[in-house]
């Protein structure tokens, strides 16, 4: 169970959406979310699924990991579709049974709505994919650094969120472990009702946040040893550049989103 | 100026949360010169991993004074130089890894000095070389092993180039190959970086290849020498909750059985079978 979680998974790689600078990449996923939502036809929702896909391929991504993204909102897409499905009224109606009855307009919008969420899941899940939680909080700072003007906190919001990023798998393990200790002893987490159950987690959640303050507190003064003092003269190894991957992305995106675009507003 | 780590009549008091107050330290006077390998062993509770915290202005003296390159730790303001001078690696490998790749994690103490991206790159690359980790530089951390993971941390300080580093039983929760590999590079960077290390640990074998051990206990200084003064002394180390290497415990138990009279001063396994292939050489004439 614990180990299906892959968000926020970086899966390296040396592809250029690899490469491609952070904030570019940031910047396209937001492009593609504006088009998804924009766009409402099967022409130009082909060309974005196209090149949503084309995407995953560039990167190297197996397209098993991408999909497995979507497994936890498996529920939510078929239900919205079935509602959808079964609940537009409309006047091309294709099958009536009593007060339920599928529609034209039915079936138009269950399908736009799967296709609109799943592809809003793999285009997303491409940028944590493809880039270090790193790489992300480091754009997301530099893209929202205008802001630090405003004495909003950006460089703090950021290592904060790079830093649960990196103790997720930690903690995941640790719960694992704290688990099997506790069924080691008779604990039984997967019978009883909903209050039961949710009883019989307290002995895990106690102990993992006990840990997790005595990491943090080790992890803050490690931190201080190496110099670190907030975001006082600091520089960055990864310089983030214009360069010829962002071209690439920049490029593409231009080209299918502009052409989704088109084909919206033509047919 | 000739001391890496200076400790004058050192002593640190602290206060647990039944406000009893307790001496970690107590009078300790200790100096570390520049380029040494030294360790410092004790059991748990001894003041070792006090000792350590003192040694970048992480816990500051209740008494006396520390100074590490020439720098008063109770200065506030030069905390940044001392810690760029000694650094320190800590016991478990997860809680000091900041990053979620290997390189980057690296760099991040870099990053901190405002140190100019071309030379972090520099840096970060033969730091890992260093310590063999360059093949794992796009890993993610917490997929490597733990001795892997004690080097990256080792690198992570390295490449900040400081003249000491300081490290808090970081074979503590190793299995033995990680270990070997930790230590290994240890020595590595003695030899060829010139670098002063200081090892807190309570495994005999790994104090036994430093020049020098000091032994803590109850927050005093109870011994300090060349491993071969130290290690001889079996009956004191007995008594101080610390065994003599299996080399030294052998050669006793020989001259104690067998009366073989032999000098029990054998470090290295090597060593120690010489003697005995000596010693049976001699029976036999």
């Amino acid at each position: 169970m614990l180990r299906d979680i892959t968000l926020g998974q970086y899966f390296p790689g040396n592809t250029p959406l690899h490469r491609a600078d952070p904030r570019t990449k940031i910047l396209l996923i937001l492009a593609i979310i504006v088009a998804l939502f924009a766009c409402d036809g099967a022409l130009p929702y082909a060309l974005l699924a196209v090149y949503i896909f084309g995407l995953v391929a560039l990167s190297r991504l197996r397209l098993r990991m991408v999909l497995r993204g979507l497994k936890p909102l498996l529920f939510l897409i078929a239900f919205t579709a079935v509602l959808n499905l079964f609940l537009t009224p409309g006047d091309d109606v294709l099958w009536r049974a009593g007060a339920v009855s599928v529609t034209m307009t039915g079936v138009h919008k269950a399908a736009l709505l799967v296709a609109r969420l799943v592809l809003l899941i793999v285009g997303t899940s491409l940028l944590t994919y493809t880039t270090s939680p790193i790489q992300l909080t480091d754009g997301f700072e530099r893209l929202f650094s205008p802001l630090k003007r405003l004495r909003l906190p950006i460089h703090e919001l950021a290592m904060m969120m790079s830093l649960a990023l990196r103790f997720i798998p930690t903690l995941v393990e640790e719960t694992d472990k704290i688990m099997r200790a506790q069924r080691a002893r008779g604990a039984d987490f997967d019978s009883g009702n909903l209050l039961h159950r949710a009883r019989a987690l307290l002995p895990i959640l106690v102990p993992l946040f006990v840990s997790s303050f005595r990491r943090a507190e080790e992890l803050a003064t490690a931190m201080e040893c190496r110099l670190y003092r907030g975001d006082v003269g600091r520089t960055r190894m990864r310089q983030l550049k214009f360069g010829r991957d962002d071209m690439i992305c920049a490029i593409s995106a231009a080209l299918f989103l502009g052409g989704a675009a088109a084909l919206q507003l033509v047919f | 100026m000739s001391e890496m780590i200076r400790a004058d009549n050192l002593t640190f008091r602290y206060t647990d949360f039944s406000h009893a107050t307790h001496l970690a330290l107590d009078g300790v006077n200790l100096t570390v010169p520049y380029g040494q390998f030294a360790a410092i062993l004790g059991r748990n509770g001894s003041g070792k991993s006090t000792f350590a915290k003192h040694c970048n202005a992480i816990a500051l003296p209740s008494g006396g004074r520390v100074l590490v390159d020439g720098i008063d730790t109770g200065n506030p303001d030069r905390v940044w130089d001392i810690r760029r001078a000694c650094s320190m690696v800590f016991q478990n490998p997860d809680n000091q890894i900041v990053a979620t790749v290997v390189e980057e994690d690296v760099a991040f103490g870099l990053e901190n000095m405002g140190v100019a991206p071309r030379e972090i790159r520099h840096r970060v690359d033969e730091a890992l070389r260093m310590v063999d980790m360059q093949d794992y530089r796009l890993h993610a951390p917490h997929l490597l092993s733990g001795g892997q993971k004690q080097r990256v941390a080792i690198a992570g300080v390295l490449a900040m180039q400081p003249k000491c580093i300081v490290l808090d039983e970081p074979t503590a929760m190793l299995d033995p190959r990680g270990r070997a590999d930790v230590l290994r590079v240890l020595h590595r960077l003695h030899a060829q970086k010139h670098l002063t290390i200081v090892l807190i640990t309570h495994h005999m074998d790994e104090a036994v290849q430093a020049e020098r051990v000091a032994v803590l206990d109850g927050g005093h200084l109870l011994l300090d020498g060349t491993p071969r003064e130290i290690f001889v002394q079996t009956e004191r180390l007995r008594a101080l909750g610390l065994a003599a290497p299996q080399s030294v415990q052998l050669l006793e138990a020989l001259n104690a059985r067998a009366g073989a009279g032999l000098d029990i001063d054998a470090l290295t396994v090597e060593e120690c079978a010489d003697r005995i292939e000596a010693w049976l050489k001699g029976e036999s004439r």
